[in-house]
């Protein structure tokens, strides 16, 4: 059972890349370019710092994702791009040529969840996207606009707010939901989320799995690359408050609480 | 309302602080009564735990009347006496239907950064750093409790604040931890570490019939209120030497077999004599051990073979030198944890009803909350004698 679910997540994971270069032979164990590597970490050092002057649970989340960017910057390996096959570290892929490289690669990332409720009770939470908006952070709203489309606003703490419109193209009940940006849409990507019973009656693992195009342009691509870690414990935190919501009625949370800061 | 908080190692104020409100359907809000000082707390006020902020409120053994409650707690009303346990529960998840309330799966908001450094996040807490929720403590006027209608519990009013607080947290840590030992007829207990946590493993390994408790520890006021306990001898390990020296004592004592099991009831700030002492604190003061494991390193070589190693004490990052040799090979089993407080604490309050136990024989220093900060330091220095601290609001 655990290797079937390996494979098929190998399969998800690659499927969308149409021919991964082989890492070099150079660096043993390093896959991003030395440019990328002094990017990393710049940007991360001033993430890091700016989380833990930020305060509150997003800021220990951005700053340990400055942290994870450092590591990165520092070793020249990035976890990301080594399962997605992709080096941005070959001969000759300094300034700019590397950044570009990646740039047409496709991002992907999974989060996992056991939650207590019956397959069936979960699909049937998640087929309605204005639940959505009690456990994704940055989801701001979502306007059905038929059975299978709606628009999504998304209000992330830096930046302007993105909007894009999505279409279910897969949905079995109880099982799965998938669903796609629509052609030219802000944010290019596919999605999924499936729900598969646990053994012996623990209840439904859940898996989203969300697949990037980076927008266009050497900077999107940079930035996006720092924060492709950074996106993924993004996910997997949202699919823990889906949790937390589900199995106790409510979202953890400490904002509003009362502290001697200022 | 008044709130101690922390602002850096060894800088804690009573600062004025907004009230707490309710902030989810389950919360409901305690006007606390009275308040202790965690030895635990000590590793907050020395700086040990990583992601605490300047303002974070402290304080997880707490009680008090209930004011305010949430929409969807039915099993509380204003007015209620409370203990609170330290760990927050939601009490539906996988965990606390295992009865492990200390590992709850939905109560920590930062769950996802406790992931990054320790692989799963335990449940949340309260007033102990940001990898644990970040949730305001109670060494306040009033505290917000998440989850009340599973953790609060309630407590008529013919009994003592000072008999009851210890529920919250030391006293079911202690009983844990000797319960951890599976103690059977004619065993040896050695527990490390004679304070508030370690005196209650002792007080419960005899309860839970150890034929014989050895105490060490190397403050001697701490080690006269061991020995009060019956069946209980001392050691001051600094009269005796190193961890060597230690080992042979207690192997020479338990007739060639090493107690049956060890508890560590001291965790990462572990005092010790010699090199060793020296090693693990400077490794300790340049972050490249987050722990000095002294305790733990005795409790592991001096354990016979098959016995048990219980660690109540608290560490929260990476460890140097552990004799993993000695445990494989001696077949050692380890049981530690934070305390699954909510699974022991209506037993342990009969025992305390009946009259099998008064925790409040721990109290040596008793302050209003406006001297807290005084109080930590008394506490941290061990000045005056100070074994543990209430603080009444």
């Amino acid at each position: 059972m655990a290797t079937t679910e390996m494979n098929v997540k190998r399969i998800t994971r690659t499927d969308h890349l149409l021919s991964p270069p082989e890492p070099s032979g150079s660096d043993e164990g390093t896959n991003v370019s030395g440019l990328e590597r002094t990017v990393s970490v710049l940007a991360g050092s001033a993430v890091t710092l700016y989380g833990l002057r930020r305060g509150g649970a997003s800021g220990l989340l951005v700053s340990l994702l400055g942290g994870a960017a450092l590591k990165r910057g520092l070793s020249g390996r990035c976890d990301v791009y080594a399962a997605l096959g992709v080096s941005t570290a070959e001969e000759g892929a300094g300034r700019g040529q590397g950044l570009s490289l990646g740039a047409r690669r496709t991002i992907d990332m999974s989060a996992a969840a056991t939650v207590r409720n019956s397959a069936d009770e979960l699909y049937r939470l998640w087929k309605d996207p204005q639940n959505l908006t009690r456990f994704m952070t940055f989801l701001d709203r979502v306007e059905q606009i038929s059975d299978t489309r709606a628009r999504w606003w998304l209000n992330a703490p830096v930046g302007p707010v993105l909007e894009f419109e999505a279409e279910v193209i897969d949905d079995v009940a109880g099982e799965r939901i998938a669903w796609r940006a629509v052609e030219g849409a802000m944010i290019e990507h596919t999605g999924e989320v499936e729900f598969r019973p646990a053994p012996a009656d623990r209840g439904t693992e859940v898996r989203l799995t969300l697949h990037f195009r980076p927008p266009g342009g050497a900077v999107g691509a940079a930035l996006l690359r720092l924060f492709d870690g950074a996106a993924e414990l993004k996910l997997r935190g949202d699919l823990k408050r889906f949790k937390q919501w589900v199995e106790t009625g409510e979202v953890a949370t400490t904002e509003g609480q009362p502290s001697g800061r200022a | 309302m008044k709130a101690l908080c922390w602002h850096g190692a060894t800088d804690v104020r009573v600062d004025h602080v907004p009230d707490p409100t309710i902030l989810n359907p389950r919360d409901a809000i305690v006007r606390v009564t009275s308040t202790a000082i965690c030895g635990s707390d000590l590793h907050l006020y020395n700086g040990y735990i990583p992601s605490m902020r300047s303002g974070d409120i402290l304080g997880h053994e707490f009680m008090g009347e209930v004011v305010e409650v949430g929409r969807e707690v039915k099993n509380l009303k204003t007015g209620d006496r409370v203990v609170v346990p330290f760990p927050i529960s939601c009490g539906s998840c996988f965990f606390c239907g295992r009865q492990e309330w200390s590992l709850c799966d939905n109560s920590n908001p930062n769950a996802v950064a406790a992931e990054q450094l320790w692989g799963h996040s335990p449940a949340g807490l309260f007033g102990y750093s940001h990898l644990t929720g970040g949730y305001a403590g109670g060494q306040a006027e009033y505290v917000r409790v998440p989850f009340a209608d599973v953790g609060p519990f309630k407590i008529g009013n013919g009994i003592p604040d000072d008999k009851v607080l210890f529920l919250t947290d030391i006293f079911p840590t202690g009983y844990q931890a000797a319960e951890f030992c599976n103690i059977q007829e004619g065993d040896t207990v050695a527990v490390w570490g004679c304070g508030p946590v370690g005196l209650f493993s002792i007080a419960s390994a005899v309860m839970l019939g150890a034929h014989r408790v050895i105490a060490i520890d190397r403050f001697p006021e701490r080690l006269a209120m061991a020995r009060k306990l019956d069946r209980v001898e001392t050691i001051n390990y600094e009269e005796i030497g190193n961890t060597l020296d230690i080992v042979d004592l207690l192997r020479d004592i338990t007739g060639g077999r090493g107690p049956d099991a060890c508890i560590d009831a001291v965790g990462l700030e572990a005092h010790g004599v010699g090199l060793e002492w020296w090693y693990d604190k400077a490794k300790q003061s340049v972050r490249s051990q987050t722990g000095r494991p002294i305790a733990l390193r005795q409790a592991i070589m001096a354990c016979r073979k098959g016995g048990t190693v219980s660690i109540p004490g608290v560490y929260g990052g990476l460890l140097d030198k552990i004799p993993m040799g000695s445990a494989m090979n001696k077949a050692l089993t380890f049981k530690m944890g934070q305390t699954h407080v909510h699974r022991y604490l209506p037993s342990l309050f009969e025992r305390i009803e009946r009259g099998d136990i008064d925790p409040s024989f721990i109290i040596t220093h008793r302050f209003p909350l406006d001297k807290a900060a005084e109080a930590y330091h008394i506490f941290a220095q061990k000045h005056d004698d100070c074994v543990k601290v209430v603080l009444k609001t």
